[in-house]
């Protein structure tokens, strides 16, 4: 499903001194079956963005296209039920919205207020479980006794449960150890595989985005600064680094070999072996040792 | 921002004469007040809390609307016990008789003596709280509350809760707005819907914000610990508060308001 901004603005604490303008007339595309990474500086209205995917935030101007569904300034609230569930949206700390007894009805809440069958979606809670590196025997087990990475993945499970065309992750992989971050990092690549559905993911790691995403979004004091496709953003470490941003370290490393013994690789965000590849094939008098 | 329209214990900074007052010497005149409101019992007598209320208002300096917002929430409240009052109160003459209910002169008497008393103290404490930085009550709290630590009463662990309640209202409304999101994002239904489905919306902004809660709690005790804190003992303070002259005239002059307000209304 592909979501379109058409100059969208907002403002917080509108009417007050403290108004603030977070977006100023974004226009986007997010690709259907993509992963976009939205990437930028605290403040620079990333979560804004995203939260008017779901309708949690209305456009002050502008709209936005999700599928073949509209959000304008005046759109009603309650016609936006059925867009959350197509739009499944895991905040950061996701682990802090779990509230049920169990995991398994945890799991469930998203589902029932989608008005899914019940006995279905109970049926593929193993599964989805299993999706998240997890196995059916925590279903029975309270969501507070699980540890943090586990709580997380739970929170996760429990987006994932709601079947979403659209899923938006803002920062998922905040606060956990590096093995922790991997394993998100890793099942989400393989739903979003599986499942060809949109991703649009929040974050300040440029690994994850440089692993994950197709696309990348820019944003700066309420605008979209630069976009494009991953390799060629992540290319652009001048202008980055000028927005105060960093490169993945495989970019880094790349452009350090490329000056350091002058090879000329086809572009710097290479993946470790084809990289490997091209320094092999580069003649030995270049100096190489 | 969704709770911009709750006020609790808003302070409104200002150079009125009551701003200006020892925070000490407002705490005491409330109490006083107070005191003085339950003494009151007649039409005259609540005529002359009104006049008194009314000047308290203007040494005050602060906006109507400000007061008005703080007295929304007791308004059912108020028009519950005028209710209870007028209709279960006989005495004196019958008014209006429709079939069971009968409504007597003192019943209505009686009803709007207590609404009134339920504003005016309503009022006066809003006045306190919108004069009187949190900072500077807790203080005057707990230097009031010092001559008890000899009972035990641990005068300066009162403050200090007061002032770490007060300090995480803003931070739980942020968590609050927060975990509505996340539920809303999972189809949770706040505003409209049926009432089990409200119910259970509920439900899961509740249990999340108080595991929250008790959460920060816990940190926050274990960091106070960490560094040592025991802050009662020989703590001297930035902020100095100053009794002055005129802190003992108020206090003077709403006692004896308030004989004369006993004496007065006969």
């Amino acid at each position: 499903m592909k979501v379109v901004f058409e100059r969208v603005s907002h403002s917080y604490m509108t009417k007050t001194p403290f108004e603030k303008q977070a977006l100023k007339k974004v226009s986007t595309v997010f690709e259907g079956g993509k992963v976009t990474a939205v990437i930028g500086q605290t403040g620079s209205g990333k979560s804004t963005l995203v939260q008017h995917i779901n309708g949690l935030l209305r456009p002050a101007a502008g709209k936005i296209i999700i599928g073949n569904r509209e959000i304008t300034p005046k759109t009603k609230s309650k016609t936006l039920k059925e867009l959350r569930q197509q739009v499944g949206m895991v905040f950061q700390y996701p682990e802090h919205q779990l509230f049920e007894e169990t995991v398994e009805k945890d799991l469930l809440f998203g589902p029932r207020n989608a008005g899914f069958p019940e006995a279905e979606t109970k049926r593929k809670l193993p599964e989805l479980l299993k999706r998240v590196g997890l196995n059916d025997t925590f279903l029975s087990r309270s969501p507070f006794e699980l540890s943090g990475g586990q709580m997380r993945r739970v929170a996760l499970a429990g987006i994932l449960a709601m079947d979403p065309e659209v899923l938006i992750l803002d920062e998922p992989t905040a606060g956990l150890d590096p093995q922790g971050k991997k394993e998100i990092v890793t099942l989400l690549k393989v739903w979003q595989q599986q499942t060809k559905r949109t991703m649009i993911l929040i974050t300040h790691n440029m690994e994850e985005a440089a692993e994950l995403a197709d696309d990348i979004r820019v944003m700066e004091a309420g605008e979209i600064v630069l976009e494009g496709i991953t390799e060629d953003i992540f290319t652009r470490d001048k202008e980055l680094s000028a927005l105060n941003l960093d490169v993945p370290d495989r970019v880094k490393i790349l452009k350090f070999l490329s000056t350091a013994v002058s090879v000329t690789f086809t572009n710097c965000f290479l993946p470790a072996e084809r990289a490997a590849d091209e320094l092999e094939a580069t003649p030995k008098q270049r100096g190489l040792p | 921002m969704m709770f911009k329209h709750i006020i609790i214990g808003q302070y409104l900074p200002g150079q009125s004469f009551l701003h200006r007052m020892d925070a000490r010497a407002k705490l005491a005149a409330v109490f006083l007040l107070i005191i003085v409101l339950f003494l009151v019992h007649t039409w005259k007598g609540y005529g002359l809390a009104v006049i008194g209320a009314c000047g308290l208002f203007f040494l005050a300096g602060v906006p109507f609307r400000y007061i008005r917002k703080g007295m929304y929430p007791i308004l059912i409240f108020v028009v519950f016990s005028f209710l209870l009052h007028a209709f279960f109160t006989q005495e004196g003459d019958i008014l209006v008789s429709v079939g069971v209910l009968t409504i007597y002169t003192g019943g209505l008497e009686k009803g709007v003596f207590i609404s009134l008393r339920l504003l005016l103290l309503v009022f006066v404490t809003s006045l306190l709280t919108l004069t009187t930085s949190p900072v500077d009550l807790t203080d005057a709290l707990e230097r009031i509350l010092t001559p008890l630590k000899r009972l035990g009463v641990p005068a300066h662990e009162i403050a200090l809760m007061m002032s770490i309640a007060i300090r995480f209202i803003p931070t739980l409304l942020q968590e609050t707005e927060k975990i509505i999101k996340a539920q809303t994002a999972r189809g949770a239904d706040f505003g409209k819907g049926s009432l089990t489905a409200r119910a259970q919306a509920f439900v899961s902004l509740l249990v999340p914000l108080f595991v929250r809660a008790f959460k920060r709690a816990e940190d926050l005790a274990i960091a106070m610990e960490a560094r040592g804190y025991d802050g009662g003992r020989g703590r001297t303070k930035f902020r100095q508060l100053t009794w002055q002259a005129k802190d003992s005239a108020a206090c003077i002059v709403i006692v004896i308001f308030g004989i004369a307000m006993v004496i007065f209304q006969g």
